[in-house]
């Protein structure tokens, strides 16, 4: 059975100080300036970071711990849970407690549990649990896992190094079924928050002819083959993510992207990522027989191709975490994307300040997020079917509800 | 439509102002039907998605007042999902509020609603066949496929002939 995040709480992590969000499928967070949308973002951004290969002190990218901590309080520490649900309502949630006292980085506590099963780090032991049973600590110790290797590391920084073993060892006790279950709880995780896809696009860097290889460094390639395709926070190896895209579907493009490209840009002829002998991609685009070269393009364009390779590229990622959708985006081109994105059949999480991006949702998909003092709150519209037909009934669109103040 | 020299047509959304425009175009060259100068864009024929501004049906009054201003005429096409008959008394109901006011005596107006949805109602009648309704966004390519001589005795498509015909 897939399982879908369901949703996440999480503690002392810059604004949101005891923060529960509920998730859907498609999720559009609004909210006022410093309301805590773009630090909602972060956090999926922030677990992918600290479980990037080789990573150390994940708190050095944002200029030490206090920058990241509630109040750059250094003496708290900040907990990400991540509760996972699947069609038959069974349950798994991931929790990962860490601390950065004068930025030294330390894992309090990290634990998966499932219905069967239960994994805890501590940081310096990892305890495994099945159907209440402990797995023997001799069996782990059979598969030579130094304890030095299992001390202050997260467990998916490392897992090929650790985590695997430590599965594989406790699953030799167990039928098949018993291990499927196991076995599957790793890559549940990963696909669907870990391993996300989060963006905060910036056209001018999209437009630079990209590098062969990706800024971000993962070991889950041998889990997850496709991830080695994946596309930069700020876009800036768009032409390289195209290239991959391209290449695997046989030198075309997929039909789902042609079709709405079609409609939004319909004098392109042709368009192309080449690989140049300096070992860069460049996008090449020809429209009424002229060709451009990335620099000639608009910036909308680049932004409209990678929301449109995100939704239809078909890596292992299921969760898609995209900051302020709307920018260098014209409104019949969001209606597009909007679109793409709720085809995808990934979960998707954006943020917006565009009534625009809110009349082409349903009220359900949206999450208000508001300051309160000095805490990020988020929650949804109350009776959405009661607004429905309020708003139906007086004229005004979801997207001018929210000007009005009437959502809430 | 006599005096209708210019329209302004409002679909539910971007794939339908696609679908629409290319099916303009056939309709005028297999049916050899007349629409009014196409060019240049806005002038004479302008087709928008409501979907941007809200929806048909909280819109549909200020959309329609709004195209009186600058088009001959108004015409609204949106699905009906099974309630055909309930959605177009509402819309006409809106409609006719706007219909009353003394500078809009003369304006014309079509609605034209599906029973279920354009797949269903034109797409599959005009390609006498069932259809997989995967992508949305392939909406517009069945424009260039649909036989519309198999059309030519629906009602809605006989309305919306008579509505594009100037």
């Amino acid at each position: 059975m897939e399982f879908k995040l369901k949703s996440i709480h999480i503690q002392n992590f810059k604004s949101l100080k005891d923060t529960k969000i509920e998730l859907a499928d498609f999720n559009v967070l609004v909210g006022v300036n410093g309301s805590g949308k773009s630090n909602i973002v972060e956090v999926f951004r922030f677990l992918r970071h600290i479980n990037q290969q080789g990573m150390i002190n994940p708190f050095l990218r944002y200029g030490g711990y206090k920058n990241l901590v509630w109040k750059g309080n250094e003496e708290l520490p900040m907990t990400f849970k991540l509760n996972f649900e699947d069609e038959n309502k069974e349950v798994l949630s991931y929790e990962l407690v860490i601390s950065g006292f004068r930025d030294v980085f330390k894992l309090e506590r990290e634990s998966i549990i499932s219905n069967d099963f239960k994994i805890i780090n501590n940081g310096k032991n990892v305890i495994l649990e099945y159907s209440g049973q402990k797995i023997e600590s001799d069996k782990l110790k059979d598969m030579k896992i130094k304890n030095e290797l299992l001390e202050n590391k997260v467990l998916f920084s490392s897992s090929i190094g650790i985590l695997m073993p430590l599965i594989l060892g406790a699953s030799m006790d167990l039928n098949e079924k018993e291990r499927d279950t196991f076995m599957n709880v790793m890559p549940t995780i990963l696909r669907n928050s870990i391993i996300n896809s989060t963006h905060n696009f910036i056209p001018a860097n999209m437009k630079s002819p990209a590098k062969f290889e990706s800024s971000e460094r993962f070991q889950f390639v041998v889990l997850f083959p496709k991830l080695t395709n994946q596309l930069d926070y700020d876009g800036s190896n768009l032409q390289m993510f195209l290239y991959g895209l391209f290449s695997e579907n046989k030198g075309e493009w997929p039909k789902e992207i042609i079709n709405r490209l079609k409609i939004l840009f319909p004098n392109i002829e042709s368009m192309k990522p080449i690989p140049t002998p300096e070992g860069r991609v460049v996008l090449e685009v020809v429209e009424n027989g002229i060709r451009f070269i990335p620099q000639s393009i608009s910036d909308g364009f680049f932004k409209i191709m990678a929301v449109l390779a995100l939704s239809f590229e078909k890596s292992e990622i299921n969760l898609l975490v995209i900051d302020e959708l709307e920018n260098s985006i014209h409104p019949e081109a969001i209606e597009i994307l909007i679109d793409a994105l709720k085809n995808s059949g990934k979960q998707v999480i954006i943020t917006t300040h565009s009534p625009i991006v809110l009349n082409v949702c349903e009220l359900e998909d949206i999450l208000f997020v508001k300051k309160d003092v000095d805490e990020t709150k988020v929650s949804r519209v109350k009776n959405a079917e009661k607004l429905k037909k309020d708003l139906e009934n007086t004229g005004i669109s979801v997207g001018e509800g929210w000007l009005y103040g009437a959502l809430e | 439509m006599k005096n209708c020299k210019s329209f302004y047509l409002w679909v539910e959304d971007r794939y339908g102002t696609k679908f629409f425009s290319r099916l303009l175009e056939r309709i005028e060259s297999k049916l050899e039907v007349t629409i009014p100068k196409r060019y240049p864009e806005g002038k004479f024929i302008k087709i928008k998605s409501a979907r941007t501004v809200g929806n048909i049906e909280t819109k549909i009054d200020k959309a329609v007042a709004l195209a009186w201003k600058r088009y001959d005429c108004a015409i609204v096409v949106c699905d009906g999902d099974g309630k055909r008959e309930e959605r177009l008394k509402r819309l006409n109901k809106k409609v006719s509020e706007i219909k009353e006011r003394p500078e809009n005596k003369n304006k014309k107006v079509i609605i034209i609603v599906f029973k279920k949805a354009i797949e269903s109602d034109w797409i599959e009648k005009g390609l006498d066949e069932k259809i997989d309704y995967g992508d949305k966004a392939e909406l517009p390519n069945y424009a260039d496929k649909l036989n519309l001589n198999l059309l030519k005795e629906d009602e809605n498509f006989k309305e919306f002939i008579y509505a594009v015909d100037p």
